[in-house]
């Protein structure tokens, strides 16, 4: 069965098609994680909600190192504090994950996650059953890195900017999987007319549009 | 930063502080307590979202509602891939970044440690 047959009745076809391309991509096999691995860390976004204060993950220290189903309980909670917490990494907590998992495991387990979340919380605000995950591809990681990362942006190597937010290289160590991220962006905010200060392509005013999303910053207490 | 220019744009006077921190009743944008009131609760996913998002729809279109929706959800991407990758803010946006981080008190959020030339022009302020 398609995907996202419940969203379509209701969600731009634009933002559809850009759902799809990120389930398309999802399972197959990564630059360092393997399709299964990449499907794990997707399952584990799925199963997970935002936690109550006394379940937040304030020592990843304490997860055991084990892999259990392609990956490890400490994996999986660096997953749930990316997706539920990320606020709260800081370059120290930042720096105890790189040392285990590495900058490029890292990146392109950020990049899945960046992908997920929106889709899942898409469906969880209009009320819809969040989306089965796609099937897993069997296959090796490329081992691929890009080239030409520069160190002054962010904790993570990126591409130089050029004139981009900082926002739209911040995980381009994972570079296919930075692109759909900025495939979802493109088709849910930015859209051809990002330097437009008035909007009419969609339903809200550009001005009510960015109310929402500076709010929901505030909520998330995400600075940039 | 959009917030204000896009409210530059059209001659509207925006309070920011209120649009950020408040109920939105003050804010100047239509419907702002409405599409505050949703976007606290979607991303919250408090008990009363249904009812939230009826009243939303109520006020400003399914389409409209719906295009709330899409904005909470990707800027909760954005949002986590700002923060999870340590990014700084753009050189350009700086001196904006400043005030309205003094306005709306977002130098407080912990990740205003990853801008530090942000934090230096708002000691300087």
């Amino acid at each position: 069965m398609a995907p996202f047959l419940s969203l379509k009745t209701i969600v731009p076809e634009e933002v559809i098609q850009s759902f799809e391309i990120v389930w398309q991509n999802l399972g197959k096999p990564g630059a360092w994680w393997t399709g299964y691995q990449r499907i794990e860390i997707a399952k584990e976004v799925r199963n997970s909600n935002q936690p109550a204060l006394g379940e937040r993950i304030n020592d990843l220290s304490q997860y055991s190192h084990q892999e259990t189903e392609s990956l490890s309980p400490y994996v999986r909670a660096v997953i749930r504090k990316i997706a539920y917490e990320s606020s709260t990494i800081d370059r120290n907590v930042y720096q105890s994950i790189e040392e285990v998992l590495g900058q490029d495991r890292y990146a392109e387990l950020a990049a899945i996650v960046t992908q997920v979340v929106p889709i899942f919380t898409l469906a969880d605000i209009l009320g819809y059953t969040r989306e089965k995950l796609p099937t897993a591809h069997g296959g090796s990681p490329t081992k691929e890195r890009p080239e030409e990362l520069v160190n002054d942006v962010a904790f993570l190597p990126t591409f130089s900017p050029k004139g981009l937010p900082h926002v739209a290289v911040s995980l381009s160590l994972a570079q296919a999987d930075n692109a759909r991220r900025m495939l979802l962006v493109r088709s849910m905010y930015s859209g051809t007319n990002f330097g437009e200060m008035v909007w009419d392509h969609r339903s809200l005013s550009r001005q009510q549009i960015e109310l929402v999303a500076a709010r929901t910053s505030s909520i998330n207490e995400c600075f940039y | 930063m959009f917030l204000s220019s896009s409210s530059d744009a059209i001659n509207s006077k925006v309070d920011i502080s209120n649009a950020v921190n408040g109920s939105g009743a003050l804010s100047g944008v239509p419907h702002a307590e409405s599409l505050i009131a949703f976007t606290e609760s979607a991303n919250r996913q408090t008990s009363d979202l249904p009812e939230v998002r009826r009243q939303l729809g109520k006020e400003v279109g399914t389409e409209g509602m719906v295009d709330a929706a899409i904005t909470v959800s990707i800027f909760r991407s954005l949002n986590i891939a700002a923060d999870c990758s340590g990014i700084r803010v753009d050189d350009d946006w700086v001196t904006i970044a400043a005030e309205l981080a003094k306005l709306t008190h977002a130098d407080r959020f912990a990740t205003a440690e990853n801008s530090i030339a942000v934090k230096d022009r708002i000691k300087g302020m």
